[in-house]
């Protein structure tokens, strides 16, 4: 314990003092400052659409007949974006108008229905088109309306009726923890693989400059790799809660002009459960992870090989993630495939946490996810530990899984 | 304290390494493990400090199963390495907490090493600034660092100048006069020489010699006497011409003339017709083979 507790110092600090780790983690924290803090200093509140003023705003030139009258006017009241002009000039004269710019659009009206509609080029978010056609509708249904006699306001009022919804919501509210979730999700991942790698690469460079034999001939195996993973694993945890609470700190002092934007709103309003769900299924993610990636490092020559040699552990990762990732995007958290990979552990961290974010999960589903992960994790630690005592001794070519197999149930009778 | 392995027996697949080594190393005395490349001494040594175990036989401390967490062990492998990037105080420190110090003992222990070592002014920088013989002297000194009981040094000459050699010399002679059972392996034999008292030879997983290495040394004689004379060309006319029925071989050598006499105990006849002969001798003596001689002997003769 005593060992543990020396080898556990030296890996934190080893990460504390390093100038890298620390650079990065404070360009990450002014980062997000910035982010957070120079759009509410510049005081644009997000919306960039100024309404156009009064006299650039754009024309429509509209061409009535008879039984069409009054359409121009409609438009006029329903658009108040654009200046829309009444003309009985031809068709052909107009077109040459819209090429020199006179007007945006032209509208040859033919049926309160049906009309021609005249622009020089059309963009690929331009709704004009749409938004004369929604108005043209609504003016022949008050029409119709006003012909079966209602007057035009009851006409008006039967078209923009709306409901006054009060909406309450008994589990999770998949639109408001959606923002949260995702952000958490990838924070999860990063961290998980960004510091499995720190213990991969961190054995791997002990091997390589021979430290080794001297370690696991003065400290026991299993102290040198959970002492490590928890050195490692603490830095990285305190990497994050630095990064996440100047997030949360920069949004507290701007948080008047993030009133607004709905996205940020519910990303900084996220429950405390759920960052405390974020710390347990990290720590136990990390755990599992690191000890495979550590087991993995310490069969590599040199500091190159750790990439190959991990590279089928990231895989599975990855698949866990991209699990997670196309049921967030199909909004559907409790297919039978997520509900598995809630529980084989290595994919539970992502998916488990995933489900309690967005799905609606039972108490007892929980507890029994993280206590497969508990086992499973103190399993895989050993283990590691055990490949590791032997790895690091290894030169040479990494062996197959089978040799390892051999070698490890040699070492134990 | 007395070491001791055991018949110890190791395979690394099908190749058998160590064949049933016994050896035994007490304090206050020097045990010097020799062989050539690849005799299997390093596995020796691993299996010594548990590196990996021996397929079957047993390491021995006063009879007991050695129990490496209750004896100080100082340890320096065959692979050097420390972390070449930290500054040499903070590793020294780090492996003594390993072992067992407490962090204040540590660090004036790491201090007074350096010192030793004449390495002082090195304290506070980052070891990968070091030359590589200061380096080594820096794994000496991790390997002192807890004060052990037990000193097992795997080739701590290689790599070292003839003055690092020297110092390392002494630092060991300071070892063992302080009573600490010092265990080290080399193949370079003039370093064994100078201050190992008791010797193995290993030799393709076997002890093919082990004892004192005075006791070796004089069985080791096998009826050579060396002479050497002003005259030294005349005298080994007059052996070779005069004495063929007393002796078998002479060969001139640099510093004199060793003969290889027929029979051991005719040394007398030979001096006696030497002085008979009336030449000028500046010595007449047993030649004491060097430990070279030995050691050639007994790992040519193996193969």
């Amino acid at each position: 314990m005593k060992q543990f507790s020396k080898i556990f110092k030296f890996e934190f600090l080893n990460y504390l003092k390093n100038k890298v780790f620390l650079v990065m983690t404070i360009a990450i924290m002014v980062i997000i400052a910035g982010v957070l803090t120079v759009p509410a200093l510049l005081g644009t509140d997000g919306q960039e659409d100024t309404p156009a003023s009064a006299e650039n705003r754009p024309v429509i030139a509209v061409l009535e007949n008879d039984q069409t009258q009054g359409t121009a006017e409609f438009l006029a009241q329903a658009l108040p974006a654009f200046a829309v002009e009444k003309t009985t000039e031809p068709e052909e004269s107009l077109r040459s108008s819209i090429q020199q710019g006179d007007y945006a659009a032209v509208l040859v009206m033919r049926t309160p229905l049906s009309y021609r509609y005249i622009v020089d080029s059309m963009g690929m978010f331009d709704t004009t088109q749409q938004q004369v056609d929604a108005v043209l509708v609504s003016k022949y249904q008050i029409d119709a309306m006003q012909q079966a006699g209602m007057s035009e306001q009851e006409a008006q009022g039967v078209l923009t009726a709306q409901t006054t919804p009060e909406v309450v919501v008994i589990g999770t509210s998949q639109m408001q923890s959606f923002f949260y979730t995702y952000i958490l999700i990838l924070l999860l991942y990063i961290a998980i693989i960004l510091y499995g790698q720190f213990v991969a690469t961190g054995v791997a460079a002990e091997k390589s400059s021979r430290a080794m034999e001297l370690l696991i001939t003065s400290a026991k195996p299993e102290s040198l790799m959970f002492g490590k993973v928890m050195g490692i694993g603490s830095a990285g945890l305190l990497q994050m809660a630095l990064i996440l609470g100047s997030g949360f700190l920069f949004y507290q002092l701007n948080a008047s002009y993030w009133q607004g934007n709905m996205i940020v709103r519910s990303i900084f309003g996220m429950p405390l459960s759920m960052l405390l769900y974020t710390l347990l299924f990290f720590v136990l993610g990390f755990f599992i992870y690191a000890f495979l990636f550590g087991a993995l490092g310490s069969l590599a020559n040199r500091s190159e090989d750790v990439n190959t040699l991990v590279l089928p552990v990231t895989m599975l990762f990855v698949v866990a993630f991209l699990v997670v990732m196309t049921s967030m995007g199909r909004g559907t958290f409790d297919s039978p495939l997520m509900i598995a990979c809630s529980y084989i552990p290595f994919t539970s961290p992502m998916a488990m946490f995933t489900r309690i974010a967005m799905g609606s999960v039972a108490a007892w589903e929980i507890i029994l996810s993280v206590a497969i992960l508990i086992a499973t994790t103190i399993g895989v630690g050993y283990l590691s530990a055990a490949i590791y005592r032997i790895g690091v001794l290894l030169y040479g070519k990494p062996p197959k899984l089978s040799e390892l197999f051999r070698i490890l149930k040699r070492s134990k009778t | 304290m007395e070491l001791t392995l055991d018949h110890i027996v190791k395979n690394f697949g099908e190749k058998q390494v160590l064949r049933g080594i016994s050896l035994k190393a007490e304090s206050g005395r020097a045990l010097g493990l020799l062989g050539r490349n690849g005799a299997g001494k390093t596995t020796a040594i691993r299996i010594v400090m548990g590196v990996f175990p021996a397929d079957s036989g047993q390491v021995l401390l006063d009879g007991k199963p050695f129990d490496r967490n209750r004896v100080k062990i100082g340890y320096l492998p065959e692979e050097r390495g420390l972390y070449p990037k930290k500054v040499i105080s903070e590793q020294l420190v780090y492996f003594g907490e390993l072992r067992g110090l407490r962090t204040a003992e540590a660090k004036r222990q790491a201090k007074a090493l350096l010192e030793r070592l004449g390495m002082e002014e090195y304290l506070n920088k980052k070891l990968e600034t070091l030359s590589k013989g200061n380096q080594q002297k820096i794994q000496l000194a991790v390997t002192l660092i807890n004060d052990p009981d037990i000193v097992i040094l795997d080739e701590p000459f290689s790599g070292l100048d003839p003055v690092n050699a020297m110092l390392l010399k002494d630092v060991v002679r300071e070892q063992i006069a302080k009573g600490k059972i010092v265990f080290f392996s080399s193949h370079q034999m003039n370093y064994i020489e100078e201050f190992c008292d008791e010797i193995a030879i290993l030799n393709r997983g076997n002890i093919v010699l082990n004892g004192s290495l005075r006791d070796i040394k004089r069985a080791n004689r096998r009826g050579q006497i060396l002479l050497d004379s002003p005259e030294l060309e005349r005298v080994n006319r007059f052996v070779t011409e005069h004495c063929a029925e007393l002796t078998r071989k002479t060969e001139r050598q640099q510093g004199g003339l060793p003969v290889t006499l027929r029979n051991p105990e005719q040394k007398n006849a030979l001096l006696r017709a030497l002085s008979e002969a009336n030449l000028e001798l500046d010595r007449f003596g047993v030649y004491e083979p060097s430990l070279n001689d030995i050691f050639v002997r007994y790992t040519e003769e193996g193969i």
